[in-house]
């Protein structure tokens, strides 16, 4: 793949964080991402049946870099940190949107390292591949019949006094609504957004189109969504606007 | 970023251990997830490097995972 001026591939020449300076960390990150570069290729070149495994390997090897350029003490981490969740096989076998991978929690590897590095909660527990999947922003659905939830786009529409979101409209992608209960039964299974409430106008529920599709509008300033604002607009202010 | 990188794990122990169920699952005369299958596959070529592009050169500002 050709490298542009804002990429990752750009960065190999002038390398983030203490790979800038210590001269292993920087030639660790170099390869890596050459590697990077190469199975990237690779996943372009083949058909669906065998792309995630250079696929996969090409995000594990930039994890490696990534390490390399933030992880302070032990940057040469090694293993996944990640493993399949055992079952009996006719649980996912016609089905493997059901299929389930876990974290080692033993063992956090190259993906419990990044994850530790770029500041966020690890995965703690199995987890579905529909689960992953429906939880991605700005992909096609795996399914349409709410087996797990969606990410689902929130624009704030106004705040309160403190800079909340108080308001806010949140894209449905594509799920319908029949009325004000079904919206609040879905938002009820966000925690980012919990005790919020669909709006209504005359008991009807309020629905707007974006340009995105439908969207509900919601109303946070209920009681038990002291939360929910903060992680709204921690949210939004981080250019995450997905619940 | 992680969400995708623990999805492309999950996927990757298919391929590499499960292959007849995994084809299956892509097989578009039977799979009815076949072809968002493969959309995701092929979107995942042009997401991925643009958020590993952004936790390798600001990891703060990535956002939450699983």
């Amino acid at each position: 793949m050709q490298p542009d001026g804002d990429s990752l591939w750009a960065t190999r020449a002038s390398p983030p964080g203490l790979a800038s300076s210590e001269p292993e960390r920087r030639a660790t990150y170099a390869a890596a991402l050459q590697q990077f570069d190469d199975l990237m290729d690779a996943a372009a070149a083949v058909g669906p049946v065998s792309r995630p495994l250079p696929l996969y390997y090409a995000v594990h090897q930039a994890g490696k870099a990534i390490a390399a350029a933030w992880v302070k003490d032990d940057w040469r981490v090694r293993g996944h940190g990640l493993t399949e969740h055992k079952r009996d096989r006719t649980e996912w076998e016609t089905n493997v949107l059901r299929y389930r991978v876990r974290p080692q929690k033993d063992q956090p590897g190259v993906f419990g390292a990044v994850a530790s590095t770029v500041g966020v909660t690890r995965l703690t527990s199995s987890v579905e591949v529909g689960a992953l999947w429906s939880a991605l922003p700005g992909v096609i659905q795996p399914t349409s019949d709410r087996s797990w939830p969606l990410a689902l786009p929130i624009y704030p529409i106004s705040y309160d006094d403190a800079g909340h979101p108080s308001w806010v409209c949140v894209g449905l992608r594509g799920q319908l609504l029949e009325n004000a209960d079904e919206g609040n039964d879905l938002l009820a299974i966000y925690p980012d957004v919990v005790g919020a409430r669909t709006t209504t106008y005359q008991g009807k529920l309020q629905v707007m189109s974006t340009p995105w599709g439908s969207a509900s509008l919601c109303d946070c300033q209920t009681p038990k969504s002291k939360s929910g604002p903060r992680n709204l607009l921690l949210a939004f202010r981080s250019g995450r606007t997905f619940v | 970023m992680l969400l995708w990188w623990v999805l492309l794990f999950a996927l990757s122990l298919l391929a590499r251990y499960e292959p007849a169920a995994w084809r299956d699952a892509l097989d578009l005369d039977q799979s009815e997830i076949a072809d968002p299958l493969t959309q995701l596959l092929d979107d995942a070529l042009v997401i991925v490097p643009d958020l590993l592009f952004v936790a390798a050169t600001a990891p703060g500002h990535e956002h939450a995972g699983p």
